[in-house]
């Protein structure tokens, strides 16, 4: 798989196996996870394509646990964090077996490169809304986040999953696995658009090779049989059934593209 | 940082300050006698839960730390 961080080896960041990302499975429900393997779908053809993108990254931040759980708290603003515009804890309770649950919202700055702002123009006025979820364990010394955008979620989700802990080499150290998924519905929108495609064109070669049939028979000087008249009445109709079914077929994937939740753009 | 309620943004800061003391010198050791900052915590609350709903924030219904997997997890 491939590392989650821009750089290679920045961080002391290391890619981990891809043996992690079995364990998943997207919202709103989808495909189970083939088994060994990262998520994927089976076409009709028995070919399976990942859905979607997945990084996994090992890395280490150079300070010891409760010092990196507090500083975690702390985080914004920073040099780089321009693009993170507010920062608000709209939830946060003690549980009985004391771990500290939070959630942290966030609103980044929705920056698209050019060609995506002309394709999804009603996406641009708008900054992206993120959830943080976290636990802390202090008898455990971890903590594990799982961060998601709410909005623009039509368009794409990244959903990310960390686990803190102890470094096992360097006790003042601390170690950051970091997992995380890109998936968009229009992945959904672009096969149906193909099945609905493959469909139509099945239904034009029925009636090209009825047509060149009959045609080819007049030219034979024969009166097209009888038969050639009545297939050509069937196929018609045959072509109609056609078309609606893959209509409907699209608009059944298209439908089960956009996830079950209201989206907001 | 600012708050996404522009009026919550001083309530958040005494939040913060409360809650990152509270934090580092009881929580992490262990010592839980109870949460100083309960009062500023809920002043803050009140603030920005209705600066969320104002701006039709989607933060309603959503699973705390997503969907469950099933059994192949990798944190504590």
């Amino acid at each position: 798989g491939s590392t989650c961080e821009a750089e290679a080896g920045s961080g002391g960041a290391r890619p981990v196996p891809e043996v992690a990302a079995a364990s998943r499975v997207p919202h709103g429900g989808g495909p189970a996870p083939a088994a060994g393997g990262a998520l994927a779908r089976v076409s009709g053809a028995g070919r399976r394509e990942p859905m979607g993108k997945h990084c996994a990254s090992l890395g280490v931040l150079r300070g010891p646990w409760d010092q990196v759980f507090a500083a975690f708290w702390q985080r914004y603003p920073n040099p780089y964090s321009k693009h993170v515009l507010t920062e608000d804890i709209v939830h946060r309770e003690v549980t009985a077996d004391q771990k500290l649950l939070s959630r942290r919202l966030l609103t980044k700055t929705n920056r698209m490169p050019r060609w995506a702002e002309r394709f999804f123009p009603a996406n641009v006025a708008h900054s992206v809304y993120i959830l943080e979820d976290s636990i802390v364990d202090p008898q455990n010394r971890t903590m594990t986040t799982y961060t998601w955008n709410i909005n623009h979620a039509r368009l794409m989700v990244v959903e990310e999953r960390c686990v803190y802990c102890v470094n096992p080499e360097n006790s003042s150290w601390t170690e950051v696995k970091r997992e995380a998924w890109v998936s968009s519905s229009l992945f959904g929108v672009s096969r149906a658009i193909q099945e609905f495609g493959l469909a139509r064109f099945k239904s034009n070669v029925t009636k090209s090779t009825k047509g060149f049939e009959y045609v080819l028979a007049k030219l034979q000087g024969e009166a097209p049989s009888k038969t050639l008249v009545e297939t050509a009445k069937e196929a018609t109709e045959k072509a109609k059934e056609t078309a609606l079914a893959a209509t409907e077929k699209a608009k059944d994937l298209a439908s089960k593209a956009a996830t079950k939740k209201k989206q907001y753009v | 940082m600012n708050s996404v309620g522009e009026a919550c943004t001083e309530l958040k800061r005494e939040y913060d300050q409360c809650f990152n003391r509270w934090f580092a010198e009881k929580f992490l050791k262990g010592e839980n006698a109870g949460d100083p900052c309960v009062q500023l915590f809920k002043r803050y609350q009140l603030c920005v839960q209705k600066a969320i709903k104002e701006k039709d924030i989607p933060i309603e219904g959503l699973e705390f730390m997503g969907p469950s997997k099933g059994k192949a997890e990798n944190s504590s």
